[in-house]
C-alpha cells in the first residue's frame, strides 16, 4: 500500500508552493486527503466508474484553478466542494442513469453486521450507501457538506422542492436504517 | 402499539386525520409541508413522545451525516488504480498558472508524434492483419515462446510468460470476426481505449470474450506500430477510461 507523504507542510503551503511552481506540491495535497475525497466522490456517484472520473475531473479542475484559491476556507473544504460539485455535475448530465442499483452497494447493505461493534461512521456509511443515488447525493450535499438547498437544487439541475424531497426521505430511511441497527446492537449485548 | 391504558375501540379518533409518521416529520424537518400542515404536526410533535423521539432520530441522522463529512479517520482506502491513475493525471498536468486558462490535462490530447504514430498504427494495422494471416498458416512454433515445462508443451503452449491466454486462443481470436463483448458498445471501448492510454480510435485487429484467472475478461488485439508486433491486452470487462481493469499486457512477436 501507498504510505502518504511526511505532511511536513500545511495544505495552505501546499497549494501555495503548487501555484510556485512545485510539481509535487499538489499531488502530495491528493495523497494527504484522497481517502475522504474519494468517499466523497462515492457518495455522490452513481457507481465506482463515475466516482473515478469525477475525482479525477475535480482533481484536475482544483490543480488548474488553485491559483484563484483565496485561502478564505480550509484547502481540504475546497477540495471537498469541488469534488462534490463535479459529482454532482455529473449525475445531472447521466439523469437517465440515476436510479441505478449497484451490486456492491446491495453487497455494503447486506454487509452491515448490527451484532458486533462497528464503528459509527461506518454504519452510517453503509447506510448511505444503500440510498438511491439521487436521495443519497442530496442529502450528502447539504447534510454532509452544508450545502444550501437552492445550491444543491442548481448543481444537480432540479427544483429546490425535489432537493427537500430527496433530503427527507434519505434522512427517514437513514432513520430507520440506522435505528435498526443500534437495536440491533443492544439486543446482542 | 398503543400507549398504555388507550382507550377503547370506540372511543373517539384523533382529530388529526394524518397520522405523525417518520416520513411526515421528515418532510416537517425538510421544509416541505405548508404553514397549517407544519403547526399541527409540530403541535402533535412535542406532546406526543413517539413523535419527538422519531423528530430526535432525523435530528441525529443529520448530525452523523455532518460528522461523516468531518471524519477523515474513517474514509475507506482508494483502490489503488484510482490513486495511481489521478496522481499520473495530476503529475502530467501542467503546473498551476495564472496566465494558463485552457484544459490542462483532462483526457490526453494527442501530440503531433503521436497523432503521426497513429496514422502510422492504422497503416500497420492492413499490414499487420497480413502478417497475423501469416501466423495462422505457418507453424506457430516460432510465433510464440514454448512454455516453460513438457507438460505444457505436450497440452497446451502459453503464450509469453506470465500472459494468461493460450496460443490458441490466441490464434482463434485473430482468425475470427472479432467480437468485444461488453466492450462492443463503441462509447465503452473508447472509454476503454482511453484508460489503456491508447487513442479512443485505435483499430482493434482481433478480441473476444474469455476467462482468465477464473473472471471474466475481454482479449484485445492492437497494432502496435511495429510491422511484425502485435499487443495483446487482457481488461476486465468492466474498462473504461477510470478504471482499465488491465490483467495482462504484452506484445507477441510474429
Amino acid at each position: 500500500m501507498r504510505e502518504p507523504p511526511e505532511p511536513l507542510r500545511t495544505d495552505a503551503q501546499l497549494l501555495t508552493a503548487h501555484v510556485g511552481g512545485d510539481r509535487y506540491a499538489f499531488e502530495e495535497l491528493f495523497y494527504r486527503h484522497h481517502r475522504q475525497l474519494y468517499r466523497l466522490a462515492l457518495l455522490t456517484s452513481r457507481n465506482r466508474d463515475d466516482a473515478a472520473d469525477a475525482l479525477q475531473d475535480a482533481l484536475l479542475a482544483a490543480h488548474r484553478a488553485a491559483h484563484r484559491f483565496r485561502h478564505d476556507s480550509a484547502v481540504s473544504s475546497w477540495l471537498y466542494r469541488i469534488v462534490v460539485n463535479a459529482c454532482l455535475d455529473r449525475l445531472r448530465r447521466n439523469k437517465s442513469h440515476a436510479c441505478e442499483v449497484l451490486d456492491e452497494q446491495l453487497q455494503l447493505c447486506g454487509d452491515a453486521d448490527p451484532t458486533r461493534r462497528v464503528d459509527t461512521a461506518i454504519v452510517v456509511e453503509r447506510a448511505l450507501m444503500c440510498l438511491p443515488v439521487d436521495q443519497r447525493a442530496a442529502v450528502v450535499a447539504v447534510d454532509m457538506r452544508g450545502y444550501s438547498v437552492a445550491e444543491t437544487a442548481r448543481i444537480l439541475g432540479v427544483a429546490e422542492g425535489t432537493v427537500k424531497s430527496r433530503c427527507s426521505r434519505a434522512r427517514s430511511k437513514l432513520a430507520g436504517s440506522l435505528g435498526c441497527v443500534s437495536v440491533g446492537a443492544d439486543m446482542a449485548k | 402499539m398503543g400507549s398504555g391504558g388507550g382507550p377503547g375501540p370506540d372511543s373517539s379518533p384523533d382529530p388529526d386525520p394524518v397520522p405523525t409518521t417518520l416520513e411526515l416529520l421528515a418532510d416537517l424537518q425538510a421544509g416541505l409541508l405548508d404553514n397549517a400542515t407544519a403547526a399541527r404536526v409540530r403541535s402533535r410533535a412535542r406532546s406526543d413522545p413517539e413523535s419527538a423521539r422519531m423528530l430526535a432520530r432525523l435530528d441525529s441522522v443529520r448530525r452523523e451525516l455532518a460528522d461523516l463529512g468531518a471524519d477523515e479517520q474513517t474514509a475507506p482506502d482508494v483502490p489503488e488504480i484510482v490513486t495511481a491513475r489521478v496522481g499520473a493525471a495530476l503529475r502530467a498536468a501542467r503546473p498551476g498558472s495564472p496566465s494558463a486558462g485552457g484544459h490542462a490535462v483532462s483526457r490526453p490530447q494527442l501530440t503531433r508524434g503521436q497523432r503521426a504514430w497513429l496514422v502510422a498504427g492504422i497503416c500497420a494495422a492492413a499490414a499487420t492483419v497480413v502478417l497475423g494471416a501469416l501466423i495462422l498458416t505457418r507453424d506457430p512454433g516460432p510465433a510464440f515462446p514454448s512454455g516453460p515445462t513438457a507438460g505444457q508443451i505436450t497440452v497446451e503452449r502459453p503464450a509469453p510468460a506470465g500472459f494468461p491466454v493460450s496460443d490458441a486462443e490466441l490464434r482463434v481470436a485473430l482468425s475470427q470476426p472479432y467480437d468485444l463483448g461488453p466492450l462492443a458498445d463503441p462509447q465503452r471501448y473508447a472509454s476503454c481505449l482511453t484508460g489503456l492510454g491508447y487513442s479512443p480510435t485505435m483499430t482493434v485487429l482481433g478480441g473476444r470474450p474469455l476467462e482468465v484467472f477464473g473472471r471474466s475478461a475481454v482479449l484485445l488485439l492492437f497494432p502496435t506500430g511495429t510491422p511484425d508486433q502485435i499487443r495483446a491486452v487482457v481488461v476486465e470487462p468492466t474498462c473504461t477510461a477510470a478504471h482499465s481493469g488491465l490483467l495482462a499486457d504484452t506484445v507477441l512477436p510474429s
